[in-house]
């Protein structure tokens, strides 16, 4: 019975976790310019997340190694050391804005401007970084940001025309009012929203403390498998909201009280306390991830102590670089940068650093010294090369794609 | 091991070292060889520190990391942390020490900031979690 | 002597002729147990890392194991007497 308690809570945590800022900007702007002809993204990166988490967990599990020491242990030090540049700035940018999504989430509530809570936020996520334990941590926000169910029940009661949005499933192509440009920036932008490295790095460190052995790979696969997909499935619901609201007026989504609009037509008062409780609780806990992965990147590059299961005294060095990540993203918001704008950027650019770091994982997961007969299978080898080809794409389409559309305006 | 053949570039260098009970103690930086009799160097120690990473590096960027590394040193002169090859238990996916971290020098950065920034936070002796 | 002075280093066979760069070190325990340098990996081309493919029966994934063979074509073991260290 515990052992189904915990399985569930796994999986209930990993659909609430799924769903971030970067998931919320992305799909509704999506929805309000593409209707749903680009959501077979969501699921191609649904399945890409699924297959790095499982691989990097299964590595975790096995070798107790987490993903950046692998990323240095394979690609030698200097590459590694780029990487580390590239892979900490897009964390850090994500952090940012996750802390600026906690901002506008109580902005929404409490009609007070956000840059007044900002350093209240990230003063509050700092001490439940440094005091609050580990597991309670991620239940907690896991649990009720599984409130953004409420998109789904608020798609349904606005009883959409379903034939017509099937039919934008179907055919993947722009709209008359769009063109390929903003296409393929958008399909990048929502690719790079359900496959974000710090998930993965989150992930894959949340399984080396709790000291998983090759008897919790099923617990981890379930979780992967089960919550991930459902996940995807809340993301699928935002982009379907704005894409029955907004799409027919042709109008675009740039602020997060949009996004929230959806729920409110369809169930009124009630239902926007819930998706803003959704809200704040999918940024804050993302906020989490973020900070701690942040100090995760840059301690398993130089083999530092780190994590949360020592004194912080213990790992002062990791303590350190949580604490000025958490500053520097506070900086940057009180900069008045718009958050929803580096919610855009950090995607871009996690796009462009995705590669590097997932080549290790796919390579060591092959590899019989590090996992023994835990190696990939044949299928997951097929599956794995393939999405190694698409991140690629992906990851050099990025940048000229943002240059060329202007971000897609 | 899987053979008794070592490699040192794939085996030993950007491996993370960990100690006893597996607490990591950092990445081997470099790797300092002996000569035996007939001239053939032999795997003497591994070393670890910021200095001798930015040293292995090298260019602007490996050059830049040591001097940060000379500045961040309270001490003076940044020697890196020597740990002689006979101290390696296993090699696997991670370097095993047969001794305890708290017998290794403690890298004068996680020190500093140890007693300077975080040790002055209240709660950093609490247990872990 | 360090690791990083002998990686990377351009080097050339008894004849005189260029072998390429040196791409890692194999050492074999000699009769104290110390791990004495045997064969040296050398890569006529600066093509980045090996990866892990170089060791033997590291063969998967398949397709990226062709490309860093390909890339990395002519990289082999040369046993530790018949290098000279001396060249530039």
């Amino acid at each position: 019975m515990k052992r189904f308690l915990a399985v569930t809570l796994g999986i209930l945590t990993a659909i609430g976790g799924f769903v971030d800022i970067g998931d919320l900007v992305a799909n509704s702007e999506t929805g309000a310019r593409f209707g749903m002809r680009l959501a077979w993204v969501v699921v191609v990166g649904v399945i890409g997340i699924c297959l790095y988490a499982e691989m990097s967990g299964r590595v975790a599990a096995v070798s107790g190694r987490p993903v950046f020491d692998l990323v240095r242990e394979r690609l030698g030090a200097r590459v590694a050391l780029a990487n580390l540049a590239g892979s900490y700035l897009v964390t850090l940018l994500t952090l940012s804005a996750e802390i600026g999504g906690v901002a506008l989430a109580i902005e929404l509530a409490t009609s007070v401007h956000y840059l007044l809570w900002v350093p209240i936020a990230a003063f509050v996520l700092w001490v439940v970084l440094w005091k609050v334990k580990f597991e309670p941590m991620e239940r907690v926000f896991g649990l009720a940001g599984l409130a953004l169910v409420v998109f789904v029940v608020a798609l349904i009661a606005l009883d959409p025309p379903w034939a017509q949005l099937g039919q934008q499933v179907t055919s993947p192509v722009p709209p008359a009012t769009e063109d390929w440009g903003t296409y393929g920036f958008f399909a990048v932008a929502l690719f790079a929203a359900a496959m974000t490295p710090y998930e993965v790095f989150f992930f894959s460190s949340g399984g080396v403390e709790e000291k998983w052995t090759s008897r919790d790979l099923a617990i981890s696969r379930v979780n992967v498998f089960v919550g991930f997909p459902l996940g995807g499935v809340l993301s699928l619901a935002v982009m379907g909201c704005a894409a029955v609201v907004y799409e027919p007026l042709q109008a675009q989504v740039d602020t997060l009280g949009q996004t929230a609009l959806p729920v409110a037509m369809a169930l009124g008062k009630l239902g926007l306390v819930v998706v803003i409780l959704g809200f704040f609780a999918a940024t804050f806990g993302a906020a989490l991830e973020t900070g701690l992965s942040a100090g995760y990147t840059v301690a398993q590059y130089f083999g530092w102590q780190w994590g949360k299961l020592v004194r912080p005294r213990q790992a002062a060095r990791f303590h350190t670089v949580v604490l000025i990540s958490v500053l520097l993203g506070v900086a940057l918001l009180l900069t008045t940068a718009d958050p929803i704008a580096i919610t855009e950027y950090s995607l871009v650019f996690s796009a462009v650093a995705l590669p590097l770091t997932y080549l290790p994982i796919l390579i060591v997961a092959n590899d019989r010294d590090y996992l023994g007969d835990e190696v990939n299978s044949p299928l997951t080898n097929v599956l794995g090369v393939t999405y190694l080809v698409i991140i690629l794409v992906a990851a050099i389409a990025a940048v000229p794609l943002m240059i060329l559309t202007g971000m897609g305006s | 091991m899987t053979n008794e053949v070592l490699r040192v570039d794939f085996d030993l260098l950007d491996r993370q070292i960990v100690d006893l009970d597996g607490h990591p103690v950092g990445k081997v930086d470099d790797v300092e060889f002996g000569t035996t009799a007939d001239g053939r160097p032999f795997v003497a120690a591994i070393l670890v520190g910021h200095h001798a990473l930015g040293e292995r590096i090298g260019g602007r960027l490996g050059r830049w990391m040591a001097a940060v590394a000379r500045r961040l040193h309270t001490t003076g002169d940044p020697q890196p942390l020597r740990i002689p090859f006979e101290r390696v238990a296993e090699i696997g996916s991670a370097i095993r020490l047969d001794v305890r971290h708290e017998l290794l020098n403690t890298p004068a950065l996680e020190l500093w900031l140890r007693d300077n920034v975080i040790g002055r936070i209240p709660g950093a002796s609490d247990a872990g979690q | 002597m360090l690791a990083s002075d002998l990686l990377g280093r351009p080097v050339r066979d008894r004849d005189g002729k260029p072998l390429g760069r040196v791409a890692d070190l194999l050492t074999e325990p000699d009769e104290h147990g110390r791990q004495r340098v045997v064969r040296v990996l050398v890569t006529p081309r600066r093509r980045g890392r090996l990866l892990g493919f170089e060791r033997p029966g590291i063969q998967r994934p398949w397709l990226l194991e062709r490309i860093s063979s390909l890339l990395h074509r002519g990289t082999r073991e040369v046993p530790w007497e018949d290098i000279d260290w001396s060249a530039e």
